[in-house]
């Protein structure tokens, strides 16, 4: 049986909290079904874009038949929020931890996020409304959790796409572009210490 | 409840060298002896994956503009 | 097993910042750093005009054999994300499978293709003029469907004239 465990989204209006569950493995079949359900609404979303000359999100051209090959190996895991039968969230991590780079934790074993996506019905720039928000929040907060329970003291990592940039540099370190990297993105870190700031402190 | 997968226990018989080096390594790398054995198994499964489907793994050593390929039998 | 968990009312706050932020991340394979010669999907900015009327003809073929984006897909047994890209993502470099599939259902010559994709490098004059050519013109004349399809029309002239001469040899 799948381990799962409950946790809340918000709705966009008001203050209320709906009823989820983070799904801690999720299968080949569970990505796919996930790619499946995602499809038609970012196809619709794309041409939207395309006819009103707007880029597409960066991330959106990601092969997902390779991403579900990956969960064969242990080296990786995928975890997802779902709520109302579908997948609102997705997180691939690397269970081999990484090297940390921050200086307070240099060569400390971080976990690193293969790669983190909310729904597109769930995007306000695609949706307009969006269902539910917070679900990139919930997914950090299981990337902290696994971290945790692996012993690398919640540590967490990431490549940022430039969307989210802003966001990522409130809660972690912006490491800058990575010099081993040809495609321009911004390597960022979360310690032990902005952990403790981002799951307790308002 | 936080992940509750289904875990088992094994015992591991290692020899003395073996054990001094997962000490070593469970100090420098900052990780339980256990977080160590999982962290090479899951590492070890990916290089057999990756060597099987015919690509090479390679040791570089930029300074002295050497490559050696890893010849061990995986 | 610990369980790590914010309050609802830390979780209010989160949300309401994520909101608007696209949250998302890609992985860069940390545990393989590539070398700047394997990197696939990177074109060379010199390279543009070919990318660029490689991304065009595509797109023009499938829409002069009156083809949706979702028809070609699936008689091209690719996926349609990678198509998407394909059309809009001049600096995208398509798997040789693809470029074969697509080169069949669009009825169009596989090794000029290849060229064209990035896949294959060609000292080609007159092919690299003809697509530069092409991408001038389809880029000039977005709203114009007669003259873009008299600029596929040539373009595709070109690729097959090379083909047959080709197959002479």
């Amino acid at each position: 049986m799948t381990s799962r465990r409950s946790c809340r989204l918000k709705v966009p209006d008001g203050n209320d909290l709906v009823e989820a569950e983070l799904v801690y493995e999720l299968s080949k079949d569970d990505l796919v079904q996930a790619h499946l359900d995602w499809a038609p609404v970012r196809l619709e979303a794309l041409r939207r874009l395309h006819e009103s000359h707007r880029p597409w999100p960066e991330h959106w051209h990601w092969d997902w038949s390779k991403k579900a090959q990956m969960l064969d190996l242990l080296a990786y895991r995928c975890m997802g929020i779902e709520c109302e039968g579908h997948f609102q969230g997705l997180m691939m991590v690397s269970t081999l931890a990484v090297k940390g780079r921050l200086a307070s934790q240099l060569g400390k074993p971080v976990l690193y996020i293969e790669f983190l996506e909310n729904a597109p019905w769930n995007l306000r720039s695609l949706a307009g409304k969006p269902q539910f928000i917070g679900v990139g929040i919930r997914l950090l907060e299981a990337a902290i959790e696994f971290s945790d329970n692996e012993g690398f003291g919640g540590r967490i990592g990431l490549h940022s796409l430039p969307q989210s940039e802003n966001y990522y540099r409130k809660y972690m370190t912006d490491l800058g572009l990575d010099a081993k990297q040809s495609q321009g993105l911004r390597y960022f870190e979360m310690s032990t210490e902005q952990v403790l700031h981002f799951i307790e402190r308002r | 409840m936080p992940d509750q997968s289904i875990r088992r226990t094994m015992t591991l018989n290692l020899t003395d060298a073996e054990m001094r080096a997962l000490e070593s390594l469970s100090i420098q790398k900052d990780l339980s002896k256990t977080a160590v054995i999982r962290q090479a198994l899951r590492l070890y499964q990916l290089v057999d994956r990756r060597l099987s489907n015919g690509e090479k793994l390679f040791f570089e050593d930029k300074a002295k503009r050497e490559k050696a390929e890893l010849m061990v039998m995986i | 097993m610990k369980a790590i968990r914010m309050s609802d009312e830390v979780f209010r706050k989160r949300a309401m910042e994520e909101d608007g932020c696209m949250i998302s991340a890609i992985g860069l394979e940390p545990l393989f750093t590539k070398s700047e010669e394997t990197s696939r999907h990177a074109a060379e900015p010199a390279k543009e005009p070919i990318r660029f009327a490689f991304s065009t003809l595509i797109s023009y073929r499938r829409r002069a054999l009156r083809l949706t984006m979702e028809d070609l897909a699936e008689k091209a047994r690719i996926e349609l994300d990678e198509l998407l890209r394909i059309e809009e993502d001049a600096n995208y470099i398509p798997e040789p499978r693809t470029v074969h599939q697509l080169a069949n259902h669009l009825k169009l010559p596989i090794p000029q293709l290849l060229v064209l994709s990035g896949n294959v490098t060609s000292a080609n004059a007159e092919l690299t003029e003809a697509a530069v050519r092409f991408a001038a013109r389809s880029r000039a004349v977005e709203k114009l469907n007669r003259e873009q399809s008299d600029a596929l029309n040539e373009f595709v002239k070109v690729l097959i004239k090379q083909k047959v001469e080709t197959e002479k040899k």
